[in-house]
């Protein structure tokens, strides 16, 4: 049986990101307002409206405007995590914890979200590319990353040679 | 100490919360998966005229999906036997299905027929069998296993027929069949 994802799927991994925002600035509190947390637990209820609404009228809504719908979810999701990022480094004034918080959470998130929307365009368009993009990427920015973090293991390999 | 304690508490009710509303979108999205994935799909396996077909009296329509065989003969006390008048094709090139014979109907007088037999020349082989005592019939099974069927191949039908020895012409039975197809 082949794997197949439904335009729901973003909404489904908009959900998945509203519900880590709040876990996140519920663990980081001391950095963002009280209330946010509890905000994007709400976003996220709000997520799970929505793919039920999806689901009672998906003979109504086409594909296409399924897709647009849930992708708009996530989009919105994506644009608040990338606003949190922005709220630590400019409001906050705290490039440190913003440079973390964008290499470890907002990257991961938007180049995770970034794959499915290439493997929904492939299904839908046949559209290979940008996949075959996104793994260079992928596997570029993990081995840049695990040589930043131990560079002795370039000194080593090079001392080798 | 109070601080932390508030924290943890706020923590473990908004991870209880993330646990139950994504356990709940998934089993949406799982039932939504399970509703949307039947598609109409063009079928592989159909029928196809045997070479004995215009004995029969063969016409097959519906995009091959059905058929009528109306110049089959029983003959008294004699068995007729049509090795190849319709087949039945697996068209895909690489695909092997799972098909069975199914019984749908039968009408005619019992008095005038001994059998009609429906045997599909798979390599094991299956048949619907309708036999009559002179009184009643007895219908073929409607249990029978589902047999494979390979890709690109063609089997034939063979229909066997006996009248009743005290059968007068013109007398009819009509039989129909199906042939349900699994992946």
């Amino acid at each position: 049986m082949s794997f197949s994802l439904l335009p729901e799927f973003f909404a489904f991994l908009g959900v998945d990101v509203f519900v880590a925002m709040s876990l996140l600035t519920c663990l980081l509190d001391d950095h963002f307002p009280k209330t946010l947390p509890y905000v994007f637990q709400a976003a996220a209820i709000g997520g799970y409206v929505h793919i039920l609404i999806s689901k009672e009228f998906l003979t109504l809504f086409g594909d296409y405007m399924r897709f647009w719908y849930c992708f708009l979810y996530l989009a919105v999701a994506l644009a608040n995590i990338i606003a949190l990022d922005v709220y630590l480094a400019v409001v906050k004034k705290q490039w440190t914890l913003a440079k973390v918080f964008s290499g470890t959470v907002v990257f991961p998130v938007l180049l995770v979200s970034a794959f499915f929307i290439s493997n929904y365009a492939s299904q839908i368009a046949g559209f290979y590319l940008f996949q075959m993009a996104m793994l260079f990427s992928a596997l570029v920015l993990g081995l840049s990353i695990s040589v930043l973090l131990s560079p002795k293991i370039v000194k080593k390999y090079w001392k080798r040679r | 100490m109070s601080r932390v304690f508030s924290k943890s508490v706020k923590m473990l009710i908004l991870t209880l919360l993330s646990f139950l509303v994504i356990s709940a979108t998934a089993a949406v999205y799982y039932s939504l998966e399970m509703t949307s994935t039947i598609t109409t799909a063009a079928n592989d396996v159909y029928f196809v005229l045997g070479p004995d077909n215009s004995t029969a009296g063969v016409n097959i329509f519906n995009d091959n999906k059905s058929a009528t065989l109306d110049q089959l003969s029983a003959y008294p006390n004699m068995t007729m036997t049509y090795d190849d008048a319709i087949r039945v094709r697996n068209n895909h090139a690489t695909t092997n299905y799972q098909i069975r014979l199914r019984p749908v109907s039968r009408s005619g007088n019992a008095l005038y027929f001994v059998y009609i037999n429906f045997t599909l020349q798979t390599p094991t082989k299956i048949s619907l069998n309708y036999t009559s005592n002179g009184v009643t019939w007895t219908d073929a099974s409607t249990t029978d296993p589902f047999i494979t069927v390979n890709a690109n191949t063609e089997y034939a039908i063979v229909i066997q027929t006996m009248a009743n020895a005290t059968a007068t012409s013109g007398q009819t039975a009509t039989i129909e069949i199906a042939i349900d197809v699994e992946p």
